[in-house]
């Protein structure tokens, strides 16, 4: 009895440190038992594509996050690059729209970076603003149409699938990765952490805050951007208010994953968790025939659940 | 009846694989100062937590004039009489006086009446005392007032213990002159003192009984009368000390540093001095007087307006803390907590921070590096923690503060401003930072001291300046540096 006490208590810890994980591990059990689709390998596949687009803006969310900021305006940028990136496929080419479509996701990015680093504008209020103003251009530029694009090279690109799994999945991996290696192996991904966890014992320690506060945010626009031209890949078509619910999405799978929106904690390793939980558990809604009304009212609500216990945690650390 | 107004009998408190308080009993006369001391983790914040009621103790009793006493948070205890002064006021800046005080008690029926509020509030100044405009918010005011702020809204509690936690610990001199009297009063109208401090002429000078704490137990107790600062540093160390301060032996060198005609806003005016290798120069002054700021706009966290510094006689521009450490300048700041370190970041984290670039190899960071930066460090500073790994949130003040310092060292800066080196760390970890300091110097790193605490900074500088309202009034050397010649500096 006395001897097998300790791993018990191993098994607890275990469980409350990885609750994210073994719940999700739960649920998957639960929904492969209780609903035949959900185990299938279509429905597998369909999960790992619908859930990258949005996992490739949550890892650079996760850094704005970490640096102890947030951002609003990624779903609008997001949108802005379907648009942008089908025009310039119709125009000068993928490879050029390509370019142009990252390069303008990367400026906008900056551009809240630069307010909110270096003018220390309050980063809720920047990205409110960027958010409708950049949504607002993509309207004016469409006239509010979706715009359909033919470009073969697109359509060959969107067509490409091993075993049923599209490029995407393909280039979030690539994402995480390299968001990772860029959080625990660099000296600006240390930077970030150091930002985040004590803003003045950053600076005070010689680190240029100011420009980790940017980067962040440049980071987020091109991941953003890159995000935007993947859907674009996807359905051929780019419109104004495609991805209206990215910012907020990621912003859940960040916090559901680990990440504390205090910053100076967690990692992308704990996001692709969350991102995974949520396209689980609303793929789960889907198949198990809830609307699409009902699911927007639930997503608020994983959304003011997850911050909720965020606040609980915190309160418990600061105790 | 008891004689005492309070009594913890056999108190013990554990927390998860550490004995925080091991049967300790306190006994406190009514109207009594009654010190209480120890080295940082001795155990004093555990035991009067257990009497505030933030903690509630495994095993033990507590007696408020003679009644067992059990408490249910730091509200109850000061309803039932306790209140507790922390280092960290509970005030809110930006309320008034009078509303701090009654903070979530107006007076009044349904609405406040601030007639009554503001009255009160004036009363309860008054029998201290004190005359303070109770409608202006208590931002405005300087440390030493909020803290009467504080005992005021003890008052308001009919506080029959007031227990202080470092209380003098951000005021100058001339301000504890001040704040002493206050004390007095207290005893004179039978309130009773609970006296937390490391600083031991205080203790001699108003306290009437001192206990010493160390490891979580009681190791001594008697009147102060009947007891001298070695004997309570020895109950306090466990050991014999030989000296509070190490002897200096280092000459002065060459010019490293020379600041002319510096200025910056309101706060600094026209300050000249130059800084030796191998020197100790201390800044001595009285809260406000600019010395912090002098430090933040010599390593460019709050760059100079006017005037020019000059490294090894050369001019150089120090806009940024980037641009100080470049120029091999580092600076410990006063608030470590705050401002120097990272706490939710490892030990090793915090000590590489300052040169990233030292432990990486292109672009990627060698964490075998770093771990032996850490290891050297650990074990050069002797920093007590159970591993380079541990965050910094349970290190002890003093090892806290080599963290500090070694993430300075590691960045092998030349230019080593301390401000407040030794704040709220004991004795024994003191010692240990005054001989560090000795090392650093022996090797030619050259150091600027500021410090409130006279003892020190007379004791460990090779020369002084001594500062006022932004302003260098004097330098001191040798045989000049004493408190009198210091404190007629500072008096206008």
């Amino acid at each position: 009895m006395i001897k097998s006490l300790p791993n018990k208590k191993k098994i607890v810890t275990f469980i409350i440190e990885n609750a994210v994980s073994v719940f999700l591990v739960g649920f998957i059990i639960f929904m492969a038992f209780t609903k035949r689709s959900f185990s299938t390998w279509d429905n597998i596949v369909n999960i790992i594509n619908e859930s990258s687009i949005y996992g490739i803006a949550a890892c650079a969310m996760t850094v704005v996050i970490i640096s102890g900021e947030f951002d609003l305006a990624a779903s609008s940028i997001f949108g802005w690059s379907t648009v942008l990136f089908t025009l310039c496929c119709n125009s000068i080419g993928i490879g050029g729209a390509f370019i142009v479509t990252l390069a303008c996701g990367t400026l906008f990015g900056a551009f809240n970076g630069y307010l909110v680093a270096k003018i220390k504008m309050p980063a809720f209020v920047v990205t409110l603003g960027t958010m409708i103003a950049i949504k607002g251009l993509a309207y004016v530029v469409t006239k509010a149409q979706p715009i359909n694009t033919d470009n073969k090279i697109l359509w060959a690109i969107g067509k490409f699938q091993i075993a049923g799994i599209s490029i995407i999945p393909f280039v979030y991996l690539g994402m995480i990765i390299l968001f990772i290696w860029f959080l625990r192996y660099t000296k600006f991904g240390r930077d970030i952490y150091a930002t985040g966890g004590n803003y003045e014992v950053a600076r005070l320690s010689g680190i240029n805050v100011v420009f980790s506060k940017f980067i962040v945010f440049t980071m987020l626009g091109a991941a953003a951007a890159l995000a935007g031209m993947m859907y674009g890949v996807r359905i051929k078509a780019g419109w104004a208010p495609y991805g209206q619910d990215l910012s907020l999405y990621c912003i859940t799978a960040t916090i559901i994953g680990g990440t504390s929106l205090l910053g100076g904690n967690g990692g992308v390793h704990k996001t692709v968790i969350g991102v995974l939980l949520l396209a689980v558990l609303f793929n789960a809604l889907t198949l198990l025939g809830v609307g699409g009304s009902m699911q927007k009212f639930i997503r608020g609500l994983v959304l003011i659940t997850v911050i909720m216990l965020d606040a609980v945690v915190a309160k418990r650390q600061r105790e | 009846m008891s004689e005492y107004v309070l009594e913890m009998k056999e108190i013990t408190k554990i927390f998860p694989g550490v004995i925080a308080l091991d049967n300790v009993s306190l006994q406190v006369t009514k109207g009594a100062i009654h010190a209480l001391i120890g080295e940082n983790g001795a155990g004093k914040s555990t035991l009067m937590k257990v009497l505030n009621g933030v903690y509630t103790a495994t095993s033990g009793e507590l007696f408020l004039e003679g009644q067992p006493l059990i408490l249910h948070g730091v509200r109850d205890a000061q309803e039932k009489g306790i209140s507790t002064i922390f280092q960290e006021f509970n005030l809110i800046n930006t309320l008034s006086v009078a509303e701090n005080i009654f903070l979530g008690r107006y007076q009044g029926k349904k609405t406040i009446d601030w007639k009554k509020t503001n009255k009160d509030a004036h009363n309860l100044l008054s029998s201290l005392g004190l005359d303070f405009d109770v409608t202006k918010p208590v931002g405005r005011f300087s440390t030493a007032e909020r803290q009467l702020v504080e005992i005021a809204k003890a008052l308001s509690y009919q506080a029959k213990i007031i227990v202080m936690d470092e209380p003098t610990s951000s005021l100058t001199k001339k301000e504890i002159e001040l704040f002493f009297p206050i004390i007095q009063k207290l005893k004179d109208e039978g309130i009773t003192v609970i006296y937390i401090s490391h600083k031991l002429d205080e203790i001699f000078q108003i306290c009437d009984v001192v206990s010493v704490m160390r490891d979580g137990k009681l190791v001594g107790e008697s009147p102060v009368s009947e007891i001298n600062r070695e004997q309570v540093i020895e109950l306090m160390v466990g050991r014999t000390m030989e000296a509070e301060f190490p002897p200096r032996t280092v000459t002065p060198g060459e010019k490293v540093l020379e600041v002319k005609h510096l200025s910056r806003g309101t706060t600094l005016s026209d300050i000249s001095f130059d800084l030796h290798k191998g020197e100790i120069l201390g800044i001595a002054g009285l809260v406000g007087a600019g010395r912090t700021e002098l430090a933040e706009a010599i390593f460019g966290a709050d760059p100079l307006d006017k005037g020019s510094i000059e490294i090894y006689g050369k001019p150089v521009s120090i806009r940024s803390t980037k641009e100080g450490k470049r120029n091999s300048i580092g600076m410990v700041t006063e608030d470590r907590k705050a401002t120097g370190l990272v706490l939710d970041m490892s030990v090793t984290k915090n000590i590489t921070i300052t040169k990233l670039d030292a432990v990486k190899k292109g672009v990627v960071l060698r964490k075998q590096k770093e771990a032996a930066v850490a290891d050297e460090y650990v074990e050069k500073l002797n920093i007590k923690t159970p591993s380079i790994n541990q965050t910094l949130y349970n290190l002890s003040g003093g090892n806290q503060q080599k963290v500090v310092l070694s993430k300075w060292l590691f960045s092998n800066v030349e230019i080593l401003i301390l401000d407040e080196p030794t704040r709220g760390i004991d004795v024994g970890a003191k010692y240990e930072i005054y001989s560090l300091m000795n090392t650093l110097t022996e090797q030619g790193k050259s150091i600027i001291m500021i410090s409130s605490e006279l003892p020190e900074v007379l004791s460990m500088s090779d020369r002084l300046l001594v500062m006022h309202k932004g302003e260098i009034k004097g330098e001191l050397r040798d045989g000049q540096m004493t408190a009198d010649n210091v404190m007629q500096l500072v008096i206008e």
